[in-house]
């Protein structure tokens, strides 16, 4: 079972009091709104009426609600029991804009739903892709979300979109705004640091208010009424092959970005987390899938996890699940109050940066101590060094792939699936020729358990393995050497032979003689005054230090293997 | 291994280091067979140094636990690293270790 950190107000299975929970749920929906300007932009720019684009976003807030919650679902095969909210992810806009400009919402719901199926099957097959996903890859991942979004938040925070000579009081906005979330999280105790974000919001508003900073439409928006059915922005749905590539990589730069979120998820909740749990990453992204077809079918658009709202539980130092719960019933109930929905889409634009950089700072952080989890060698730092390097340099020289062909638009338009993509591959590729195998002899007697415990120190740090499995599998090994020697079963040198491949430790050790049996089953105390039982105790001691054991022998040789998960 | 013996308030405490494994464990019984003939036998074992904890030393320790026992005796982990706490939680002896 996890341990819970020590920094954590409310951990995974806390239950925060009910006015508490409703506060967090909302501090997190507002975050969540962050990107619902995405369906607006798509709708504009294909020249449809804005009542479509409203459509859009109801139904995907219905849509990001319910996968929320079932994200937050910690039994069954489905969700990954994590707060890990959902909402419209950036890394569809590319293919969702194609999509809608050829064949309309039809086409979008249509494709959206496939590619629902598409991360599903993905989430099936990630369980058994763990090489390809070393912690230090998932932080380049990480990190690069938190990079992604420096341009909207500096953009935002920095007014960059207002006139030249009307930037002053914008920028003071939101830095007023960044300034009171990062001083309530910094010094804040108990509610004050958990609310950080939304009294900075609250604030910011305020001020917006009070320097006549709400944009000239947002009144008629919040005129809007209390409640309506969400609609669809057109019935039925089609599908058409020739966007089926740009939603193929769309889901795979989402799977690897909730990859990357899950991951930390898992780590901010365990003090002693080692690496990923790839089964709860497997329903975590069933429950990614799960949503985004049910996206599609109710007429929305791809959604994605947002690293946004994880880098706000980091911040606020509440992680419980059920704030999941009531973020995505509060997030999903806003798609039939349009009045509510109104207030977080009209949020001031330096507000909204001030939110962006406060959570991307949290983000960037939270990946290089990924990175920083594992000991880089001359493989790893190139791997994490490249990606970064040609990942950035789709955010800040977009010109040098001004001819890659359109269906590979979507890849280097993005500094994440850039970054993620070069890792991916480089990993995969400098995984070749990375088992590594050490041999000893062992000479049965008195020095045989120095010498095994020698060998392993040896191979641990040849291979900069961790620590803490060298010390299991020496262990194991220091016990094997000492039994087989001291009770008389090995009749010659014992040759012991480690692999190692980054994510296993073997260890292999043959001799002539009678076999050490191996068990599972603890041996009682009393049965320990003669060999049997120290027999007994020994083999007991090997085989639960170790991962997996297994003992045999043949032809008066005998073959004892040892594995140890890296 | 090394072994260093001190008394402190009518208890001894055996400081050991290094690693506890087939061969070595014979020092161990020695000290611990030495102390049993003292009175009363109470003994603290402090481990903190302890790299390695193999079956030998789990017999070492059952076998005084007996002895002292039935003397009156008592025998207590003061302090264990991390290989020997891990040794006794899967044999069960955890409960020697004093602060639990």
């Amino acid at each position: 079972m996890a341990r819970r950190p020590s920094n954590l107000i409310y951990g995974v299975d806390d239950r925060p009091p009910a006015v508490t929970l409703l506060l967090l749920g909302l501090q997190h929906v507002s975050a969540m709104t962050s990107t619902l300007v995405l369906p607006v932009v798509i709708v504009a720019s294909a020249g449809r009426p804005p009542s479509e684009a409203a459509a859009l976003i109801q139904m995907s807030m219905v849509a990001a609600g319910i996968g929320t919650a079932l994200q937050a679902r910690s039994r069954g095969p489905v969700g990954s029991g994590y707060l890990c909210p959902m909402g419209i992810g950036p890394a569809w806009f590319g293919a969702s804009s194609m999509a809608f400009r050829a064949g309309g919402a039809g086409l979008l719901f249509g494709m959206t739903a496939l590619a629902g199926v598409m991360e599903a099957l993905f989430s099936r097959a990630v369980t058994r892709l763990r090489p390809l996903f070393p912690p230090e890859l998932l932080g380049v991942v990480v990190t690069m979300v938190g990079v992604e979004l420096v341009v909207p938040g500096a953009r935002n925070l920095l007014a960059l979109d207002a006139p030249a000579g009307a930037r002053g009081a914008p920028v003071a906005l939101g830095f007023l705004t960044l300034g009171v979330m990062a001083a309530f999280t910094v010094w804040g105790k108990g509610k004050l640091r958990l609310f950080a974000m939304l009294l900075g919001l609250a604030l910011g508003y305020a001020a917006a208010v009070l320097a006549g900073l709400l944009a000239p439409e947002a009144r008629a928006q919040l005129a809007g009424p209390w409640f309506a059915l969400p609609a669809r922005a057109a019935a039925g749905w089609s599908l058409d092959p020739a966007y089926l590539l740009p939603f193929a990589i769309a889901t795979l730069c989402s799977s690897l970005k909730g990859i990357g979120d899950l991951t930390i998820c898992q780590k901010i909740n365990d003090a002693d987390w080692k690496r990923a749990d790839m089964g709860n990453l497997s329903r975590g992204l069933l429950a990614d899938g799960t949503a985004n077809v049910l996206s599609g079918l109710l007429g929305g658009m791809g959604l994605s996890t947002f690293s946004s709202n994880v880098g706000l539980s980091i911040a606020s130092g509440a992680t419980s699940r059920v704030i999941g719960v009531a973020a995505g019933a509060l997030f999903a109930a806003l798609a039939f109050v349009p009045k509510l929905a109104a207030l977080l889409v009209v949020m001031p634009r330096p507000v909204m940066g001030a939110l962006v950089v406060y959570v991307a700072s949290f983000m960037v952080v939270a990946g290089v101590q990924l990175i920083a989890s594992r000991m880089l060698d001359a493989r790893r730092t190139f791997v994490v060094g490249t990606s970064f390097v040609l990942g950035l340099s789709a955010l800040l020289v977009p010109e040098a792939y001004a001819a890659v062909p359109g269906v590979l638009r979507p890849i280097v338009a993005s500094s994440l699936a850039l970054a993620t993509l070069v890792a991916i591959a480089l990993n995969a590729v400098f995984h070749l020729g990375l088992r590594r195998t050490l041999a000893a002899e062992v000479v049965p007697g008195p020095s045989a358990p120095e010498e095994a415990w020698r060998f392993l120190e040896r191979c641990g740090a040849a291979w900069g393995a961790r620590p803490e499995v060298v010390r299991r599998a020496s262990g194991a090994l220091t016990e094997l050497a000492g039994a087989v020697s001291s009770l008389g079963l090995a009749k010659g040198p014992l040759r012991v032979e480690g692999v190692f491949d980054e994510l296993n430790l073997d260890v292999a050790v043959t001799y002539p003689g009678a076999p050490l049996l191996l068990s599972t089953q603890r041996p009682e105390a009393e049965a320990l005054e003669d060999d049997a039982g120290m027999a007994a105790l020994a083999g007991y001691l090997v085989a639960r230090q170790a991962d997996g054991a297994r003992s045999e022998e043949r032809d008066g040789r005998c073959r004892i293997d040892l594995h140890f998960v890296h | 291994m090394q072994i260093a013996r001190r008394e402190s308030g009518g208890e001894y405490e055996l400081w050991i280091s290094g690693r506890v494994d087939a061969f070595a464990a014979a020092e161990l019984d020695a000290a611990l067979d030495e102390l049993a003939r003292l009175s009363p036998p109470r003994v603290a074992l402090r481990m903190i140094e302890v790299d390695f904890f193999g079956s030998a030393g789990v017999r070492s320790l059952v076998r005084y636990r007996k002895k002292a026992s039935a003397w009156g005796g008592t025998l207590r982990v003061a302090d264990a690293s991390e290989p020997v706490r891990t040794v006794l939680d899967l044999v069960g002896l955890g409960g020697l270790c004093s602060d639990r």
